[in-house]
């Protein structure tokens, strides 16, 4: 009754549509075959190739890794380094338990959550001592402090530690919705709360012309690491790597935050083009300003994780309930692998 | 005595293959394990008692959200039906105004719910309003294409016995053209159902929110997604794969109960 | 029969045409049919017999000429008109007595007096048992038997029948047109038959008329002089024989 070709746009329909399953399904799929282990091979001109995943587009954010890359730092330790690129659905975490490349970086709350699920991963250095994320309100809305968001539209990841720990600690509720990374909904509600970078999305919203106002979530007492990550049993077997890695890094990250870092930013440019000269000098500005990459402390030295702080960042999260089982800091984040500089700056 | 040994195959059948592909999943689920470690092979490959196990867990949760889901399926699919069916007859009517607005029905068709969902968010707001608004977007075109084809379709010598009664136009409609096109209708409505569910979680993914403590299904997959709590994950699915026979079940079974007594598609047996 | 050319027609067809674009289907029609007459329209594929009894219909209008129908025009005189086509054209969704009935509901008669009227009119074509029925249930030659009982209801003056026995085998065939006799000696309306089959004309009609095609113009009208009641019996007496081989002849040789 129907003519086939009426029929025909009803599966190409449903074909559109994907299952909530498929992104999951299919990268499951390619790990299993890319990644059983299986260790690095020497090249021809005798660099070991790593690779590094990072969480979002080339920015700022990534910065020290892509100086250390522009003025040669890990070739000058034997490392030929490949950053990749992230976004949305990065999936660093999943690419690294798999051992389908090397390292990662994250926050440091995500690691530790997933490390008591018992996911073979292990800290190895802090990238910037306290992470840049924020809560981006309207300047008209009056929202000063934690406790004023009661209630509120917060557009952020669903089942993210740090919204537990806010609701908790404060006392509130809030309407979280799943964030889809864009603005428009921020610039067309007043009251609308988005989760945000501290060095990226006020930049863009104060030049769509309205007035944002940002609640660093470090400021609640919530104040993760933004950490590099590895497998345990990569690191295990491939302790010097990771050294040599970390160490290049570390050095790439203060190279970058002094300048001059136009060859870094090149290639950031290269692969995002909305990353301008401008906006670049925003970003590494407002790191510089709230202490994120090297804390305000002197303890707080790039790339240094301490041992103590980590501890309480890890009963934090065993606290609000989100721990499988208790953690220690010197087994999940040994210092072992930190060039010996740094970890001196402990004593 | 035939027919109970038939009916007790027909069941049979599908439960023997279901239990051979669970035993086939979990052995890849442990061989998979054996190679790379069990921990990551439960984010990976869980086995199919973990799913279970997760589902128990997670039941108060997951069944707040199906409910949720269901909820904005069920109006989003109503919607789309009521709409859906006003919007044929309108087309219907005059060769002109089907000729005017069909092609702008299938403009609106034709551009990707995904690329839809996130305005109708920017438009309606976050929750129940947008879902539904995106499940009703996903369901309304096979209804108005097939009621549309059904009401246009009447037969020429039915409509010819109704001119020789001097019908009104009213009694046309009413007693010709719309009984006429609802096996058409029926059909477009099984689709929509089909479609309804999957609309709903997908407009969970762009509105859903955390109103009243839990989300909808699409909500939940962005929950467990991020937590990598993947044995919970795979709990979803499967609970949005019942929803969706559920769903369905019950669309059937009015597309059955309407024709029963006179459609070659309701009807099995047939007199010479 | 009754033959009897002094009363006022009840159908006129005067130079009559009818063009569908640039194809002359029929071409300088005349005749007329008094009350009562059965009249069978006959011809070869093509020669515009349908569209003939759908101009007296008012199904269709004649592209020149005129057309009368007891006075009137043939869209004005529908209600004393009723169409019975090849196909019984049953609503599928309705039971048989619901069908039957349809006429008269769409006429705004009351629920009382038309299931009253159709049951009669069921009993007529002795399908009472059959009243639940639908329209699947029932066999080619039931459901034709329901579509004349609802073309009844509405106690027609001209009757219109368009090849409505031709799907249908021979003994059944055989019995409906002794049915229609029978219901028409009783209620005398004017009926307008067109069918493929000479015998099946020259059973039921008083005058036979043949259409030649190409275009479609009236050839020869034989009349039919046979006895007023016809019975099964009819069919084997050589007058009956003659006059079928005769309309046969007439339609094998006009062109």
């Amino acid at each position: 009754m129907i003519p086939p070709e009426k029929l025909k746009l009803h599966n190409s329909d449903m074909t559109m549509k994907t299952h909530p399953l498929l992104p999951s399904t299919l990268l499951a799929l390619s790990l299993c075959l890319a990644g059983c282990g299986g260790s690095p091979e020497t090249e021809e001109s005798g660099l070991i190739p790593i690779t590094l995943q990072t969480d979002w587009y080339a920015q700022a954010e990534h910065g020290g890794f892509y100086q250390a890359v522009a003025e040669g730092y890990y070739k000058e330790v034997g490392l030929d380094v490949t950053i990749n690129q992230g976004g949305p659905n990065a999936m660093g975490t999943q690419k690294v338990v798999s051992q389908a490349l090397e390292f990662s970086i994250g926050r440091a709350d995500d690691i530790i959550v997933h490390a008591s699920n018992n996911l073979p991963l292990i800290i190895v250095s802090a990238l910037m001592q306290h992470d840049p994320q924020a809560l981006m309100v309207h300047k008209e809305s009056g929202i000063k402090s934690f406790e004023d968001l009661d209630g509120h539209t917060v557009m952020t990841t669903p089942g993210a530690p740090m919204v537990r720990f806010i609701e908790k600690k404060y006392g509130i509720q809030l309407n979280v919705v799943p964030i889809d990374y864009g603005m428009s909904r921020f610039l067309a509600d007043t009251e609308f709360v988005q989760q945000c970078f501290i060095t990226n999305e006020p930049f863009y919203i104060r030049k769509a012309g309205a007035n944002p106002e940002t609640l660093l979530i470090a400021d609640s007492g919530f104040d993760p690491y933004r950490v590099i990550f590895t497998n345990r049993n990569y690191a295990e077997k491939n302790p010097e790597i990771v050294k040599a890695f970390v160490a290049a890094s570390i050095k790439g990250w203060q190279s970058y935050m002094e300048g001059p870092r136009e060859r870094a930013n090149a290639i950031i440019q290269e692969r995002h083009s909305k990353m301008t000269d401008e906006f670049l000098a925003y970003s590494v500005r407002t790191m510089k300003e709230n202490f994120l990459v090297a804390g305000a402390r002197p303890e707080d030295q790039t790339g240094l994780i301490d041992p103590v702080r980590m501890q309480a960042q890890i009963d934090t999260l065993l606290d609000i309930g989100l721990l499988k089982q208790p953690l220690e800091a010197s087994k999940l984040a040994p210092l072992d692998y930190l060039p010996a500089e740094v970890r001196a700056m402990l004593n | 005595m035939a027919s109970t040994s038939i009916k007790f195959q027909s069941a049979l059948l599908p439960i023997v293959s279901g239990a051979i592909l669970l035993s086939i999943w979990h052995s890849i689920s442990y061989f998979y394990g054996q190679s790379v470690g069990y921990d990551v092979q439960r984010i990976i490959i869980p086995f199919p008692h973990q799913i279970t196990s997760a589902l128990w867990t997670e039941r108060e949760a997951l069944w707040a959200s199906t409910r949720q889901t269901a909820l904005s399926a069920v109006i989003g699919f109503l919607a789309a039906v009521v709409i859906g069916y006003a919007l044929s007859m309108l087309l219907a009517s005059a060769v002109w105004v089907k000729k005017a607005l069909y092609p702008w029905v299938l403009v609106l068709q034709m551009t990707p719910v995904v690329v839809l969902a996130p305005i109708f968010v920017l438009w309606i707001g976050q929750g129940l309003p947008s879902i539904t608004a995106i499940t009703f977007m996903i369901g309304f075109f096979p209804i108005v294409a097939n009621t549309t084809m059904g009401l246009v379709s009447t037969d020429r010598n039915l409509l010819d016995l109704f001119k020789m009664s001097n019908a009104t136009k009213s009694q046309e409609i009413l007693y010709l053209r719309v009984p006429f096109a609802m096996p058409y209708f029926l059909t477009g409505m099984k689709i929509a159902g089909t479609l309804a569910p999957i609309g709903a979680i997908t407009g969970d993914l762009f509105a859903g929110s955390s109103q009243g403590g839990v989300g909808g299904i699409g909500f939940m997959v962005i929950l467990y997604n991020s937590q990598l709590k993947i044995p919970e994950l795979f709990a979803t699915a499967f609970v949005a794969c019942l929803l969706g026979f559920v769903f369905v079940g019950c669309v059937n079974w009015l597309h059955w109960y309407l024709l029963k007594d006179w459609h070659d598609s309701a009807r099995k047996t047939e007199i010479a | 029969m009754i033959n009897d050319s002094n009363q006022i027609p009840m159908v006129k067809l005067t130079n009559a045409y009818k063009r569908f674009g640039d194809t002359t289907v029929l071409e300088a029609i005349n005749f007329q049919a008094a009350k009562g007459e059965f009249i069978s329209l006959v011809g070869p594929s093509g020669c515009g017999k349908s569209t003939m009894l759908k101009i007296i219909a008012g199904l269709y209008t004649a592209s020149e000429g005129e057309v009368i129908v007891d006075g009137m025009n043939p869209k004005d005189a529908r209600e004393e008109m009723a169409f019975i086509f090849q196909e019984a054209n049953l609503l599928p969704w309705k039971r048989v007595l619901q069908n039957v009935e349809l006429p008269l509901k769409l006429r705004g008669e009351s629920k009382e007096r038309r299931l009253e009227t159709a049951r009669r009119m069921l009993e007529l074509v002795s399908l009472s048992h059959a009243l639940d029925r639908f329209p699947w249930q029932l066999s080619g030659g039931m459901k034709m038997r329901v579509s004349i009982a609802r073309a009844l209801t509405l106690a027609p003056h001209v009757l219109l029948l368009d090849e409505p026995f031709g799907a249908l085998d021979e003994m059944t065939r055989d019995n409906l047109n002794e049915d229609l006799l029978r219901i028409h000696a009783r209620d005398q309306w004017t009926a307008f038959f067109v069918t493929h089959s000479a015998a099946e004309a020259v059973f039921l009609s008083n005058k036979v008329i043949v259409l030649s095609a190409n275009p479609g113009r009236i050839a020869e009208e034989i009349e039919i002089d046979l006895p007023e009641i016809r019975t099964a019996e009819l069919r084997e007496d050589p007058a009956y024989l003659n006059y079928v081989a005769k309309v046969s002849h007439a339609i094998r040789t006009v062109h």
